[in-house]
């Protein structure tokens, strides 16, 4: 490009818009990778988990989850070696703050359900009274992820990562708190030591299929984008 | 019909391009200025400059490890200049009602 001082209006405008597209292309792509990338491994971690879980007929798998940011870290770290410099932009930057917020309200919410489910539910109260009080993370983190996609969509200016993110959300939330999996599990077999490993394995079916539809199609969706 | 005037330093195919650019961004390295706006170096160093020298961009020469390296930022004076550019250019896109 060289430096012509006969600029027409129209050339200034296409200018400028070139330059905002070509930013915002790259956004979508670099959002999309990590999308992509992030719900790959936690579709392989819920997998893993769910195995752990249904064969010990236990909830400590779930204690896995707390190695899924190294191994995305790791995973992202290696597809950006070698890419050379890419700038921060602004809207990547945001993109970045509210994943980043997102994971910070989901780590300390999991330590103080796992706090009050193990240490506290238990040696307080009576053994009958115990299924009321647990608290089941799983609806909630959905919910809080399905809001992270939204506002994801609504940075990158694509609908379809809103409303994924919102109806991936909002189907997992209720699927999850009303137990509507368990219910159907039960109503399909009679073996009970079916239906409590199946229950111990249940939410890692939700956030597979939660993270397929809520995030890594999204991440694909983002990443074919042509602006 | 009046015109606004365009400003001049902004008016300018590669300077625009740089200020566009940077608009979006929190900084830009030199090489990848170069390569978004496909300037020759010695060019896009000139035409830096100017805009650096109006205060609408800062740009700090530095090392990342051990390879120089020359950040660009635009200043609240370069976003606003850039505001006013958008806007005049809007006057003279729109078409005059008969």
């Amino acid at each position: 490009m060289e430096n012509q001082e006969k600029l027409t209006a129209e050339r200034s405008l296409e200018i400028i818009t070139e330059q905002l597209d070509q930013s915002r292309r790259k956004v979508s792509k670099t959002t999309g990778q990590s999308l992509f990338v992030s719900g790959l491994s936690t579709m392989i971690m819920a997998v893993v988990i769910g195995i752990v879980n249904f064969s010990t007929k236990t909830t400590f798998g779930h204690l896995l989850w707390f190695i899924l940011p190294l191994i995305i870290w790791v995973a992202m770290k290696k597809i950006h070696s070698g890419k050379g410099y890419t700038p921060d932009s602004l809207v990547g930057s945001l993109v970045g703050k509210t994943w980043w917020t997102y994971s910070i309200f989901v780590v300390v919410f999991f330590v103080i359900v796992l706090v009050w489910n193990i240490l506290f539910v238990s040696r307080l109260l009576p053994v009958g009274d115990h299924a009321f009080a647990i608290v089941d993370p799983t609806a909630t983190i959905m919910l809080l992820m399905g809001m992270a996609v939204a506002i994801t969509g609504h940075l990158l200016r694509s609908n379809k990562l809103v409303w994924l993110g919102i109806v991936a959300g909002i189907a997992a939330f209720v699927w999850e708190q009303f137990g509507i999996g368990s219910m159907i599990m039960a109503s399909c077999t009679q073996s009970v030591d079916f239906i409590v490993r199946i229950n111990m394995a249940l939410p890692c079916l939700t956030i597979f299929l939660f993270v397929l539809f809520g995030v890594m199609l999204p991440g694909l969706i983002l990443k074919k984008r042509n602006l | 019909m009046m015109f606004p005037t365009l400003d001049p330093l902004l008016h300018s195919e590669l300077r625009l391009a740089v200020v566009s650019l940077l608009i979006g961004m929190e900084e830009a390295e030199f090489p990848y200025i170069k390569e978004q706006t496909g300037a020759t170096a010695g060019n896009l160093s000139v035409q830096i400059e100017k805009l650096s020298s109006a205060g609408y961009i800062t740009v700090d020469k530095g090392f990342k490890g051990k390879r120089p390296c020359t950040l660009c930022r635009i200043t609240p004076e370069g976003r606003k200049a850039f505001e006013d550019y958008v806007k005049a250019l809007k006057s003279y896109l729109v078409k005059p009602k008969k």
